[in-house]
């Protein structure tokens, strides 16, 4: 071996020995003919005539050397290599092209195969479904206590059965108090998806019964941000909603429970308060029993549903239990649609950049055919010629893959940094998918060698005369013309319609960013005040401390207006309220309609700007005791009271009792105004689209312990939440102040999936167009090239520049019209997958169509005209004298 | 004067190395007078293909039959001499057996009566 290396290292001089030898022959050789007469110069030609063909001499005797596959890949990658250099425009775009392909292929595949294609964490994923309870009209619902309990008993299709509820708990202790999300459930929940803990245990069965629910369960990041990841804090107490707990497990490190909403889990338990059929308020999740398949399941709960109905029609009647698998939960419909349709975007993007690629290959094959005949006819093997070609291929994917890697991993990483937090569900672990990457490289180096071949083949069949002879100026050959006319076709075609859809959900886009929320966003502050029943045992010194909070904010320096509301604009309802207008039909309790319920402090329509459209507004004056009022909203009062005056009129709400689940008698609500409505909404992606009905009522009157404070301020509020924060703290030091945004950024998150998408398709199709455009006038200025004669015959004849511009762009046009028909119908039959991904915009939506087409067509035009005009500037002289 | 080119024989695969190690036999010579020597020791019958000669000299060189070093030549000018090894001698006497009981074999096959 050794041998062979100091063999392969003396290549060179081995190299130049041989030169000199044949050199010393041919010398031997020509002596002898001076010898017998000849003058010295025919002696060498005859020398060198009767020696034959020394370069394939040479090549031959290099293949009796060892290890020549070695020398010729180093010297094909030397060739390549200074080639490639002395074309830097065509390596860098092919580069480029490759590398943006592979590289946000590789990324929006890691994400794809994170949250659609793996498998949940779990062990035997499929098994584990979710449960809710079914609505009169399908949807699905949280479950109230007695009716899960009734699940629990009686079904027997599943192995566990859990029930979670999500919960906010105040930690106290060194450190200051500190809100923080838990998930309370059943003792199951943890063998429902077959997870143990990583240091102590997890639920025991029986801690799910009363008395025995002083345990949690810490998820390992709070374990090591709060706990300093001590091992010895097994068996530590410590206070949550000034109870005492003692911490019995950590869960996994990095694991799903690490990027959930709840930091902690605790033991569920039912308090009397929540035995009720109408508090509805727990998630449930199964893990079916062996054997036992999710029809049976379904079919199994809807009996037991049934029964519960029939037996409890007040509350039940209509409902029914809905068992759905857990990875439909888990991924939502429209992130899986988004992940789909941006995979498919890359795609298309890697498709045409493989065009690109191809089309510029055909392109540099096809003037290199005189070169390769030249290299043909000094004795160049003709598989030789194909491997030198390829390796250049080979050569030029792999640098592309190498720098796609490179993007791939920076763009996988800038995208989990950028994303909104709840985008992705927990369970998914974006990583970089190196299998895919080599897969994309692979596509990549495979475009390199299909059209690096083509021209190889043409070019290396020995029709050498001809192209030596005609210097590979005249006819290009049909095939490779065809051919790059297909490819530009497919290129504007496949680019329109990724335009056609980022346009699309640009536009939607646009319409939801610039929807009117109908509060007035600027400089106002929402923070949730969350506070233990334990703190207030009754409902007056709740209110008390509410009205004497919401005075100490109103006097910080700076705030102009203060309100308590159960939920920040755009965040949803805390609670929903079936509900009935006095004097009307009188429904069963479950076939009521529903509005939502919003609990607010009399100030809460000035904070947040919304108007007052008739009657008067909610007042300090409306406190227990007093005539129960309310302000409708403007949806309410078009939707229930056609063509009558609200005003005066009393809706039926049973109460929310404070402390306790179980609603009360019904409340005669009297309507004392109508206010213009706000967008209730959700984080979700259209949460903020829909207009729903609304009653408001003040908190003296409805007093509960989910509160957040809406605070308008003069100039930019974040200045202010620290003397916020301390006002509170001077009338309460204990009271946790949390989730501390803007209103604006609240608006921002409810439309965050919409403009992530939107952002990226737009990046996607930006980057098709420019390659499309580069394709364009790489073939236009190939093809100028390539009838540089004929262009000089036809000024010489008497055609103006004009027309010669005329006659290149017009040909070029054409086809970029034709590309334009067909990516055209394609868009239309495509971009009918977006409809469900699109607010207030229909997939056909004419404006769209009418901008991107055109937008297409110019850059085409632009990438057409600047290679033309190369055309128009011969010099007829200098060409034809040339021949 | 040499044959016509029509008169002279194409040498037969893998004889030329047993050719070279020969012609070596009784001294260095370089790559044209190894040329020279084949063709005067056949009457000028056999022609070695120069295409064929160096490539051949590089294998045996590699096998270690023979070394070549560079040396001055009667007119100034450096010329790469072969020299048989050892190990080529031995390898010349195992292609000579096995060429001469070639030759027999082949020489019986032609010339037996048809029976």
């Amino acid at each position: 071996m050794l041998e062979r290396i100091q063999w392969w290292l003396s290549r060179r001089s081995r190299e130049s020995s041989m030169q000199r030898e044949l050199e010393a022959h041919i010398a031997c050789e020509a002596e002898e003919q001076i010898d017998r007469g000849l003058d010295p110069a025919a002696a060498r030609e005859a020398a060198i005539k009767a020696f034959g063909n020394r370069a394939i001499m040479m090549e031959d005797a290099r293949r009796a050397w060892t290890w020549t596959w070695l020398g010729q890949l180093t010297q094909d990658l030397k060739y390549a290599f200074r080639n490639l250099r002395r074309s830097p425009g065509f390596t860098a775009v092919t580069i480029a092209t490759l590398a943006l392909g592979i590289g946000a292929n590789a990324a929006i595949f890691s994400f794809v195969n994170a949250v659609l294609l793996k498998p949940l964490p779990y062990p035997h994923p499929e098994q584990i479904v979710s449960v809710a309870e079914r609505l009169p009209e399908g949807g699905s619902n949280f479950i109230s206590t007695l009716n899960f309990l009734d699940w629990e008993r009686q079904n027997r299709c599943f192995q566990f059965l859990s029930a979670i509820a999500f919960d906010t708990v105040t930690l106290t202790g060194p450190g200051g108090p500190e809100e923080l999300n838990v998930h309370r459930v059943s003792a199951t929940y943890f063998k429902v998806l077959g997870v143990g803990a990583t240091l102590g245990r997890t639920f025991a069965e029986s801690e799910g019964e009363d008395g025995n629910n002083r345990e949690v369960v810490l998820s390992n990041r709070i374990w090591r941000s709060r706990f300093g990841g001590d091992p010895k804090v097994i068996g530590r107490e410590i206070t949550l909603d000034a109870k005492n707990y003692t911490i019995i497990g950590v869960l996994q490190a990095n694991s799903e429970f690490d990027r959930t909403w709840a930091v902690m889990w605790l033991p569920l338990t039912f308090t009397p308060a929540t035995m009720t059929r109408n508090y509805h308020w727990l998630y449930a999740m199964a893990r079916l029993a062996p054997g036992v398949t999710l029809k049976q399941a379904r079919d199994q709960m809807d009996t037991i549903g049934a029964r519960i109905a029939a037996a409890y029609p007040d509350s039940n009647k209509g409902w029914g239990v809905r068992v759905d698998p857990y990875i439909d939960q888990v991924v939502q419909p429209q992130l899986r649609r988004s992940l789909w349709v941006l995979l498919a975007a890359v795609g298309a993007v890697l498709l045409i950049g493989c065009a690109n690629v191809a089309n510029l290959t055909l392109a540099r094959g096809t003037g290199r055919q005189h070169e390769i005949a030249v290299r043909s006819a000094l004795g160049a093997g003709r598989l030789r010629l194909i491997r030198q070609l390829l390796t250049e291929s080979i050569f030029l994917g792999i640098l592309g893959g190498a720098v796609g890697l490179v993007l791939g991993d920076a763009f996988v990483h800038g995208m989990k940094r950028w994303l909104p937090p709840d985008i992705l569900p927990p369970q998914a672990n974006v990583r970089m998918d190196y299998g895919l990457l080599l897969l994309t490289m692979v596509i990549g180096i495979l475009t390199g060698i299909l059209c690096g071949l083509a021209p190889a083949l043409n070019g290396t069949r020995p029709d050498l005369a001809r192209s030596l002879n005609e210097r590979g100026r005249t006819t290009a050959g049909v095939r490779p013309q065809r051919m790059r006319t297909i490819l530009v076709v497919a290129e504007v075609a496949l680019s329109f319609v990724l335009l056609a859809g980022a346009s699309l959900l640009i536009r939607s886009f646009n319409r939801l960013a610039s929807l009117n929320p109908g509060v007035d966003t600027t400089n106002v502050l929402a923070m949730d005040l969350p506070m233990p029943l334990t703190e207030f045992p009754n409902s007056t010194m709740l209110t008390n401390y509410l009205r004497e909070v919401t005075q100490k904010v109103k006097s910080v320096p700076g705030v102009r207006d203060a309100a308590i509301t159960d939920k920040p604009p755009m965040e949803g309802f805390a609670n929903g309220a079936p509900f009935l207008i006095e004097g009307r039909d009188d429904l069963p309790y479950p076939q009521r309609p529903v509005c939502g319920f919003k609990v607010v402090g009399p100030s809460y329509f000035d904070t947040v700007g919304m108007r007052l459209l008739k009657g008067r507004s909610l007042d300090e004056s409306d406190v227990a005791g007093t005539v129960p009022v309310t302000v409708i909203n403007e949806t309410m009062a078009k939707t229930y009271f056609k063509g009558e005056d609200p005003i005066g009129k009393r809706i039926l709400i049973r109460q929310l009792v404070f402390g306790k689940a179980e609603r009360g008698p019904d409340i005669p609500w009297q309507v004392v105004g109508v206010v213009t409505d706000e967008k209730v909404g959700g984080k979700k992606a259209f949460g903020l689209e829909e207009d729903i009905a609304v009653v408001y009522v003040t908190f003296y009157q409805s007093p509960g312990l989910r509160n957040s404070m809406v605070v308008r301020a003069a100039t930019n509020p974040l200045l202010l939440s620290g003397s916020i924060e301390k006002a509170i703290w001077k009338v309460n030091s204990n009271q946790a102040v949390a989730n501390i945004e803007t209103l604006e950024e609240i608006k921002s998150q409810a439309v965050a999936p919409a403009r992530l998408r939107t952002a990226l398709l737009a990046i996607f199709a930006g980057i098709a167009l420019l390659l499309a455009a580069i394709g364009i006038s790489g073939v236009v200025s190939y093809s100028v090239a390539q009838r540089v004669r004929e262009m000089a015959i036809r000024l010489a004849l008497g055609a103006s520049p004009g027309d010669l511009l005329k006659l290149v762009i017009g040909k070029m046009m054409l086809i970029v019209m034709v590309g334009l028909a067909l990516g055209g119908g394609a868009a239309l039959a495509l971009t009918r997958v977006l409809a469900s991904l699109l607010y207030a915009t229909s997939p056909t939506d004419g404006v769209t169509w009418a901008v991107a087409g055109p937008l297409l067509a110019a850059v085409a035009l632009l990438a057409c005209y600047f290679p033309a005009r190369r055309a128009t500037k011969v010099d007829p002289l200098t060409i034809l004298r040339f021949e | 004067m040499s044959p016509k080119s029509s008169d002279r024989i194409e040498l037969l695969q893998g004889t030329l190395d047993l050719l070279v190690l020969r012609s070596l036999l009784f001294g260095p010579l370089h790559g044209h007078g190894i040329t020279k020597a084949i063709q005067r020791n056949s009457d000028e019958l056999l022609q070695v293909d120069h295409g064929s000669l160096y490539p051949a000299l590089y294998r045996l060189e590699q096998k270690k039959w023979i070394s070549g070093k560079w040396q001055q030549s009667g007119k100034d000018r450096p010329m790469k001499f072969y020299r048989l090894t050892a190990a080529g001698k031995k390898q010349l006497s195992i292609e000579q057996n096995k060429w001469g009981q070639m030759a027999k074999a082949i020489g019986l096959v032609l010339t037996r009566e048809v029976e």
